[in-house]
């Protein structure tokens, strides 16, 4: 929260007037320094990784000596790397160092630099420059909450963008709206009033306030993560840059499969085209390749056993989807078409359960809340 | 039929009075992204450049050959004469010697307004014109230390080349009237050395239409006018900087129209702000097949319509752009001869019709059989048209100028046409011997000419055939004299060193003979006929790859095949979801027999990538 408010500041005193009251030529390099500034300030480390993984997955491909494949794998693997060693917080339990923590928006790089070097591999990528590539990662709205918005994208927006009165007052009411999910909806509503609210209901109506806290936890959870993106989007459109959109009203999807194009959309998307199509195009198993781009999407928040549960749950779901649409296909006299208010239900409900995995500290907790919600 | 209105239009001396309102001062005329160019800089030039006009003693309705590649001066340029009453005879810089030299000829200048290069080439001799070469230096580097020093002045002393000269020339007074009567310029259309035609524009010519053209696209001075069609062309020039002009409104070049930077030049409609395009069918062509994810480009707040001049626009190309980019295509038929319009399909509904020319503004139309009587509607016949924007004569050549000049005003078009009971016209065929490539007209005849003087070719034809992208591409067919021969690329070769990259054909076949009729001409349909199965054979030993992407893409997306274009893609098409498009490959492999790489598959997210990529697997095989 402290960090989100320093960007906001930040950004408004700095970066907004930077990128529209200096020649143009200068504009979109002192978004990228005041980028690199502010994070080596508040983040020193991260800056450092941000540094040492872009040079490396951009130099690979100069490299005369390797081969395109042998390129694209290296890039890949150092990110991968990088992420894995932090992600998985090993350098703490080794002992090697006590308090350093995940770096800021190191999942979100990390994914931008993948998506960089499998693009860069398809050659779909227009004429850039290592300065470029810089930019797109030294960005400071979407560094630490994303989304994992496209190098093309950004290439395009660079190119196009100019003083735009209406695009700017979009971007401030995404910002104001960013600021009501997060704080109103997120911090006032869901964690304090239902907080308190269901601590009261609690003695009385134990499995009721264990379901309610459910739903809390996942809707918390939305509204805050689409609350960020919002105001990333905005402060994106300040600067004259248009991110997409990361979230379209998930909760109203009526299956899970349509679920995942809805919630976090950046990421779903990244794992449709990183994990899914690859896998798909080298196996020809879909079944396969949904299974794993869910335990990819899974994983990428937390590198932890309760998060690859989380995801091949996910996938599992999607998958029983598949089987039941194919069933329903070729006996539609016998498998009932479900009316859409019962598949929104049944998703949003699939959905908030699964999140019991990811909310309590332990398996035992797990089963403990699911069995308070029976009692 | 005819929708003959009298307009009321500014002349040359109010439409400049107007560069130097307040208003308009510091509002730009050219927008070259790097550079920006304001009326008042406008204003200055064209008084600076009377002066040189009055040193060298011209007077109005002198012909002056301009060749200046630089764009801003080729403007600034025009816009001075047209100002002074001068008659311009623009000359592409990049025309060869030869043809360079035929058309001085017919053209009789008194002058020269040329880039130095052009004067050596073609070894003007300044004794005989009056000559103003054209120089543009780099800004000499260290400026700032010389001004520190206060040595602003070049060392160099007077200079004779312009812009230099400026610094030492007096603007002289501008006249205080141009006869409607007066040339304004001269175009050299595509032509034998022997044939010339140089298409003669009154001041009445070029400014009525121009009001006529403001009227239809309902420009003002709040009008951003993008137009990046080369200015030695009539629509490069005058629906470019002089349209733009005409309103006081900015004409946007940023860059040149090229396969890389498709992208860039609709990114460009964003950022300048731009309101109306001016474009080419070709160009559109290209946009059309190259522009994945770029379907937004003209929905932006400012951008009003497409303006597609210079050569037949395909109907189906102008449904699917339209409905892609969800932005209307206004397309106008006009001749060189007519300055640039006469009937025009849009953008007001009541003139809207895909497929036809609209309906004539401003001009009067009929169709005529090969007696000149006209027809009624829903019958074949020349299109004729006659109006306040129809040239004056070829120059010099009345012999061409009686052929298409009636005594009574009316213009023969050359196109076949036939008008609707409700009014619209539609270009159904063409009479005159001449092929529309890129919005490049070219008289084959100049390429044959041109073949037939290498001294391997015994005779030569050329002529066009139908091409998706450029309307129509050249071809020409030689014959070797006994006992000679060259390939084709030192054809070629030959024929760059002697025309414009455009008229360059894009294939030379050579033949045992040219099949010929009773009269001893070349019979052109045998010769097409033959060519037409030459080609057929080659193609039809492999597989139609068009075919057999659109039937797999037909089965695995669950759309009707009359639905799927080449740039149908992943994003732009609902069935196309991650499963049916695996779905899709395999029933392409299959069609095909063979089998794509994971890469392959990845990167076949379009009807056209796949289409390429399952193309080029086959080749290699």
């Amino acid at each position: 929260m402290l960090v989100l408010h320093t960007i906001v500041f930040f950004s408004l005193l700095l970066l907004v007037p930077a990128a529209w009251l200096l020649p143009e030529r200068w504009q979109i390099s002192a978004i990228s320094l005041l980028t690199a500034a502010f994070l080596l300030y508040v983040a020193p480390i991260s800056a450092l990784m941000l540094l040492l993984t872009a040079a490396a997955s951009y130099w690979v491909f100069k490299s005369a000596w390797l081969r395109p494949a042998g390129a694209v794998l290296l890039a890949i693997g150092q990110a991968v790397a990088v992420w894995m060693v932090f992600k998985s917080e090993w350098p703490t339990h080794a002992g090697w160092w006590t308090q350093v923590g995940v770096p800021l928006g190191l999942s979100y790089y990390t994914f931008r630099q993948i998506h960089y070097a499998i693009e860069r591999y398809k050659q779909t990528l227009p004429h850039h420059t290592w300065a470029d590539y810089l930019r797109y990662l030294f960005f400071l709205p979407t560094m630490l909450v994303g989304p994992i918005n496209r190098f093309p994208d950004f290439l395009r927006d660079v190119r196009r963008r100019r003083w735009d009165a209406a695009l700017v007052s979009v971007g401030l009411e995404r910002v104001l709206y960013g600021y009501v999910k997060v704080v109103v909806l997120g911090n006032a509503l869901f964690t304090n009033h239902l907080g308190h609210l269901l601590t009261a209901l609690e003695p009385q109506h134990p499995a009721l306030a264990t379901y309610l806290g459910i739903l809390r936890f996942a809707g918390n959870a939305y509204v805050q993560f689409a609350g960020y993106s919002d105001i990333a989007i905005g402060l994106s459109l300040l600067l004259g840059f248009r991110t997409g959109e990361n979230f379209a009203a998930p909760f109203l999807a009526p299956n899970l499969n349509d679920f995942w194009k809805r919630y976090h959309i950046s990421l779903s998307q990244w794992c449709r085209d990183y994990v899914f199509s690859p896998l798909l195009s080298l196996t020809r198993r879909p079944m396969l390749a949904i299974a794993a781009s869910m335990l990819v999407l899974g994983l990428w928040h937390e590198w932890s056993g309760r998060y690859l549960v989380w995801g091949a749950l996910q996938g599992l779901g999607i998958l029983f989807w598949h089987q039941y649409q194919k069933f329903a296909e070729k006996r539609p006299n016998v498998v009932p078409v479900l009316p859409v208010w019962l598949g929104v239900f049944l998703t949003l409900h699939f959905y908030c359960f699964s999140c019991v995995i990811i909310r309590e500290p332990s398996w035992q907790a797990v089963a403990h809340t699911f069995y308070r919600l029976l009692s | 039929m005819s929708t003959l209105t009298a307009t009321r239009w500014a002349d040359v001396v109010q439409t400049v009075a107007r560069f130097s309102e307040p208003a308009r001062q510091n509002a730009a005329f050219l927008d070259l992204g790097n550079r920006r160019i304001t009326y008042r800089q406008l204003t200055e030039r064209i008084a600076q450049l009377a002066g040189v006009f009055a040193r060298l003693g011209l007077q109005e309705g002198d012909r002056v050959v301009v060749s200046v590649e630089d764009e801003v001066e080729t403007a600034f340029i025009f816009w001075a004469m047209l100002r002074y009453g001068l008659t311009a005879i623009l000359l592409d810089p990049e025309v060869k010697p030869d043809r360079a030299r035929a058309i001085i000829r017919t053209a009789e200048p008194v002058a020269f307004i040329a880039d130095e290069a052009f004067l050596q080439r073609q070894q003007i001799d300044a004794k005989q014109y009056k000559v103003l070469p054209v120089r543009l230096e780099e800004a000499p580097k260290g400026q700032l230390f010389r001004k520190l020093l206060g040595r602003t002045q070049s060392s160099a002393g007077a200079s004779q080349t312009y812009p230099a000269l400026l610094a030492q020339e007096k603007p002289a007074p501008l006249p205080t009237a141009i006869s409607p009567d007066t040339v304004a310029y001269v175009l050299f259309t595509s032509g034998t050395t022997s044939d010339t035609k140089g298409v003669q524009i009154t001041h009445r010519n070029l400014f009525s239409h121009l009001q006529t053209l403001t009227n239809v696209y309902g420009f003002d001075a709040d009008t951003r006018l993008m137009n990046i069609l080369l200015l030695y062309h009539a629509d490069g020039i005058i629906q470019g900087p002089i349209l733009a002009g005409y309103n006081a409104a900015v004409c946007i070049r940023p860059l040149r129209f090229d396969l890389s930077n498709i992208g860039a030049l609709l990114d460009a409609i964003y950022k300048y702000r731009v309101t109306h395009l001016i474009a080419v069918p070709a160009m559109l062509a290209l946009i059309q097949r190259f522009s994945d994810g770029y379907e937004d480009s003209f929905r932006t707040p400012d951008f009003r319509f497409i303006i597609s001049v210079s050569s037949h626009l395909e109907e189906a190309l102008w449904g699917a752009f339209a409905v892609r980019f969800g932005v209307r295509l206004v397309n106008v038929y006009g001749l060189t001869e007519t300055v640039a319009g006469g009937l025009f399909c849009g953008p007001g509904d009541e003139s809207y019709r895909i497929g036809t020319v609209g309906k004539p503004v401003d001009m009067e139309a009929r169709i005529v059989n090969e007696f000149d009587e006209e027809l009624g509607d829903e019958t074949e016949g020349e299109l004729l048209l006659r109006g306040e924007n129809v040239m004056l004569a070829y120059l010099n050549n009345p012999t061409a100028t009686a052929e298409v000049l009636m005594p009574d005003g009316w213009l023969r078009s050359g196109d076949i046409a036939m008008r609707s009971t409700d009014g619209y016209y539609r270009i159904t065929g063409r009479k005159k011997n001449i092929i529309v490539s890129g919005g490049v007209n070219i008289h084959p005849e100049e390429i044959t000419e041109v073949l037939n003087t290498h001294p391997a070719v015994a005779e030569a034809v050329s002529f066009g055939v139908a091409d998706e992208v450029f309307g129509e591409k050249l071809i020409s067919c030689v014959v070797f004299k006994e006992g000679t021969t060259a390939t084709e690329v030192e054809l070629t070769s030959y024929c760059r060193e002697r025309l414009e990259e455009k008229k360059v054909p894009t294939v030379i076949h050579s033949l045992d003979e040219l099949p010929k009729g009773l009269s001893g001409k070349v019979q052109l349909k045998v010769v097409q006929e033959r060519l037409a199965t030459h080609v057929a054979q080659a193609t039809a030993n492999g597989p139609d790859f068009r075919t057999l992407v659109r039937e797999a893409a037909t089965h695995a997306f669950k759309v009707p095949m009359e639905q799927l274009r080449p740039e149908s893609n992943s994003r732009s098409m609902a069935g196309w979801d991650s499963m049916a498009h695996l779905d899709f490959i395999v029933r392409l492999e299959k069609a095909l027999g063979t089998e794509f790489s994971t890469a392959e598959i990845m990167v076949m997210n379009s009807l056209q990538t796949a289409e390429d990529v399952a193309r080029k697997k086959l080749a290699t095989r």
